[in-house]
């Protein structure tokens, strides 16, 4: 699995979470480009990624991803991690 | 010492003088400057508060230091919470101690017990709930590894008492306002303009809107308590001190930040137009950003995240609690409590709704949708602002209820009966001046929405803004209530 | 950093210069003030007053106390001029010299006043917005005794209170008040401004009638029916003036006021016949 599958993954619970769909995301997306992507639809999102791709994320993780590609990046490291 | 009284006026000209033009040498002897400025301003009240900020200080600077010294995760956390200990315990003992003994006795009695707990006079110093807050956030900061401890006890010191937002915010993050203290600051004309139209444009709203409102306000809640008024002058009392409120703690976040820029500091937006928002959730995140914020950040995130997996009340429950204690924060009393939580319940329901919300958004034409929200929104906001401002729950709800009961009952003859509706009717023409006077404001407000501030005047031709500085100035001078009333939020 | 202090300093002389002009402004032109709703309680005071300068087009001045003012109201005629107790006796005094100058007909001044606010001392908390700021202008300098200058001066700031700017300011409130209670016999400036208004009067051919306002009750006993002031008063020449004024107080109980000395309204009628009675008696036919 590539970042650009991660992305394209993280694209549609986008989609599914914020109701949104019109949602293009990009590796270098923030919350500031996302319409509706406050504290609360954040941790929405975290709980679905972490459904999706079944990873366990820590706060310290959370608090520092600073934008998708970030967010998509460790997401793969997890991946790999359980699968190695 | 209050913003605005005289003392201030001959204090903020002589500090600032002193500031750019003999202490600004060295940076180091500005910061003292800055901390003995701030402590002078604060001791103005009581010196004998000057002793808890002081504990507050040396307490959290010492376990920064000692954060940054080891690397053992399980000791970075007991400093942590030895830092909430002492913050916490210092607000608990002087803000809650007797709410609680209080609370507990009244349950022992309940239950049969013969309780006889006594309470402990203390005065609460002001603005404890706010440096508490700065200070916990800078102990909080390091452990999380975002900010460096600082080795530099006098700017420690500066930031944590910095005079213009001590006593009732904006309250800092230490990682965006000590920076500021540990490199120099150039003086900037355009920012100082600023700061000047953002201080004359808070005097306004605290000075001139806020005491005025006041004056309904104290007249008609203070009036309730002894009978019966007609319900449409209690909506009106409520409405005034919604806009009261509002005017004067975003005046004393203008005022704050402004005086803060005159000093080449930036410090952040406490106030985006709350009451131009639509729904209850956009409210919060536009009312007291500095502390809705700080409890978002360190509070509700946290908690979201440890109730993660437990599906919708994951969310809910973290929403509730939250703002429960944000409704706490301002104070010992079962009407804030209910004030938060009220508001945690219609967050809640805004949450799960929010797709219904959607559904009639697309329907109905935008202005409908969004001045629906808005009536929605301000509805609740209002009655729970009564709740706020009522010294209890009976109080409270028992002006509620005389709201509805004789809504369009005016009986002039029996407010004429009452002696303290006199002062109201010979403020009549106050009241028409008044109206026009908010009015002002709120126009004033909507045509600068897009800027940090209502007041960021920027006609090309200087001649207007000289203008309007004046015809300001004068409204202040005017129409001003100069009883020096405290800030709503001092007592917080 | 020059920029900005050079322009501050402008701002703030140009602000000085122009808060001069509108407290000028305001005390030459009060109905301009009214107009933009200006109404500060210096002002309103200073306003009524300024109607002193007015022709009132009648034999007979009203002047009083607030009580005064509920049966005489001021916005009922043009020679009801009653205010309130806190502009003092020399308040009144100088409301009767106005209005004797733009009023050459004027036949009869009738000060209606409880005793207290008859005895009211300079030194209390209303003294500075009720008689200070109104009064204390250039205009009524000449009315001013040394006694009563050396009070209104008693702190260096309130010497410019008879600049108009100076009484906009909002920092400018001076408390006179101390501790002391309120008296029951006159008070130094009210004897010495009661002394003025009836040499005022003799010396233009003028009747003056000083009648009570309602007294609440409890103060007969506690007073033991005046005999302090009565007393004071024979003391110091002034039987004439008083003629009638215990005889005629009349008593109400407690419950029948609002507060303090402002009558229910279901009474004021007939209290203001009664004085109005009174004071035919008093007045003597020529």
């Amino acid at each position: 699995m590539t970042v650009q599958d991660v992305l394209g993954q993280f694209n549609q619970i986008f989609i599914d979470v914020l109701d949104e769909e019109d949602i293009v995301l990009t590796l270098d997306s923030t919350a500031d480009d996302v319409e509706d992507w406050d504290s609360l639809t954040h941790i929405q999102l975290v709980v679905a990624i972490e459904k999706h791709f079944k990873v366990t994320f820590t706060t310290a993780e959370i608090e520092n991803y600073e934008n998708v590609g970030q967010m998509c990046n460790g997401v793969l490291e997890k991946l790999t991690a359980q699968t190695a | 010492m209050l913003f605005n009284s005289l003392e201030f006026f001959l204090f903020l000209p002589i500090v600032f003088l002193l500031y750019w033009f003999i202490v600004n040498r060295n940076l180091k002897l500005q910061n003292t400057f800055v901390l003995a400025a701030s402590y002078f301003f604060y001791g103005w009240w009581d010196w004998r508060f000057l002793s808890l900020i002081f504990l507050s200080t040396i307490s959290d600077f010492i376990l920064g230091i000692l954060i940054g010294k080891t690397d053992d995760q399980k000791i970075q956390k007991r400093y942590l919470y030895l830092s909430f200990v002492v913050n916490l315990g210092i607000l608990i003992f002087f803000k809650y101690f007797n709410f609680f003994i209080e609370e507990f006795s009244r349950l022992s009695e309940a239950i049969g017990l013969n309780a006889n707990y006594s309470t402990l006079s203390i005065i609460l110093p002001i603005g404890i709930s706010f440096y508490t807050f700065q200070t916990l956030s800078y102990t909080i900061d390091v452990y999380k590894k975002q900010l460096a401890p600082t080795n530099d006890f006098i700017s420690f010191a500066a930031f944590v008492s910095f005079f213009p937002q001590l006593v009732a915010g904006p309250v800092e993050r230490a990682s965006t306002l000590l920076p500021q203290f540990l490199k120099k600051r150039q003086f900037d004309y355009t920012k100082s303009v600023e700061g000047c139209q953002q201080i004359l444009w808070g005097f306004f709203k605290k000075i001139v809107i806020a005491d005025n409102c006041a004056l309904f306000v104290n007249d008609i809640f203070g009036y309730y308590e002894y009978g019966e008024v007609s319900g449409l002058i209690l909506l009106i009392g409520a409405v005034l001190f919604v806009i009261q409120i509002y005017a004067d703690f975003s005046g004393y976040s203008d005022i704050a930040i402004g005086v803060a820029k005159l000093f080449g500091f930036q410090l952040m937006q406490n106030f985006n137009f709350p009451y131009h928002a639509t729904s209850t959730t956009e409210i919060w995140r536009k009312w007291h950003i500095s502390i809705s914020s700080w409890f978002r950040d360190y509070l509700n995130k946290p908690l979201f995240f440890y109730f993660r997996h437990w599906g919708n009340y994951g969310l809910i429950i973290p929403l509730i609690l939250t703002f429960t204690i944000i409704g706490f924060w301002h104070g010992a009393n079962w009407t804030f409590i209910v004030y938060g939580l009220i508001h945690g319940i219609v967050m809640s329901i805004e949450l799960f709704s929010k797709k219904t919300r959607k559904k009639i958004r697309k329907k109905i034409p935008k202005w409908l949708n969004s001045s629906m929200g808005w009536l929605i929104t301000m509805f609740i906001w209002v009655f729970t602002c009564i709740i706020f401002r009522a010294e209890n729950m009976t109080l409270a709800v028992n002006y509620i209820a005389a709201i509805f009961d004789n809504l369009f009952v005016l009986d002039m003859t029996q407010v004429t009966s009452r002696i303290i509706f006199q002062s109201l009717l010979i403020t009549l023409t106050k009241g028409k001046v008044l109206f026009l006077l908010i009015l002002f404001m709120f126009v004033i407000e909507w045509i600068y929405r897009k800027y940090t501030y209502g007041f960021k005047l920027n006609f090309k031709i200087p001649f207007l803004n000289w203008v309007f500085y004046y015809s300001i100035l004068l409204l202040i001078i005017l129409f001003g209530e100069f009883s020096q009333q405290e800030f709503i939020y001092f007592q917080f | 950093m020059k920029r900005f202090l050079v322009r501050i300093s402008i701002f703030f002389t140009v602000g000085f210069f122009l808060l001069y002009g509108i407290g000028e402004l305001f005390l030459r032109y009060p109905v301009f003030a009214e107009k933009i709703g200006y109404s500060e309680s210096w002002f309103r005071v200073y306003k009524i007053a300024s109607r002193s300068k007015e022709d009132i087009n009648s034999e007979i001045l009203y002047l009083g106390d607030s009580g005064a003012g509920q049966m005489f109201p001021y916005t009922e005629q043009k020679h009801y001029l009653p205010i309130n107790g806190a502009i003092l006796i020399p308040g009144q005094y100088i409301l009767a010299s106005n209005a004797i100058k733009s009023n050459p007909n004027l036949k009869s001044i009738v000060l209606i006043a409880n005793p207290l606010s008859i005895a009211a001392k300079f030194e209390d908390s209303f003294t500075c917005n009720n008689f200070v700021k109104p009064f204390y202008t250039k205009e009524n300098l000449p009315h001013f005794s040394d006694l009563l200058l050396k009070k209104v001066t008693i702190k260096p700031v309130t010497k410019f209170y008879k600049y108009g700017f100076v009484k906009l300011l909002p920092f400018s409130d001076i408390d006179y008040f101390n501790q002391q209670p309120e008296l029951t016999i006159l008070s130094d400036i009210s004897l010495e401004y009661t002394r003025k208004l009836v040499a005022l009067c003799k010396k233009n051919n003028i009747n003056l009638t000083i009648h009570s306002g309602a007294v609440d009750i409890k103060y007969k006993e506690k007073t033991n029916d005046w005999t302090e002031m009565k007393a004071q008063i024979k003391k110091e020449g002034l039987t004439e003036v008083f003629r009638g004024f215990f005889e005629n107080m009349k008593y109400y109980e407690s419950n029948q006021f609002i507060t303090g000395q402002h009558l229910r309204k279901e009474y004021l009628a007939d209290f203001k016949a009664y004085i109005l009675q009174n004071q035919k008696q008093l007045v003597p036919k020529n």
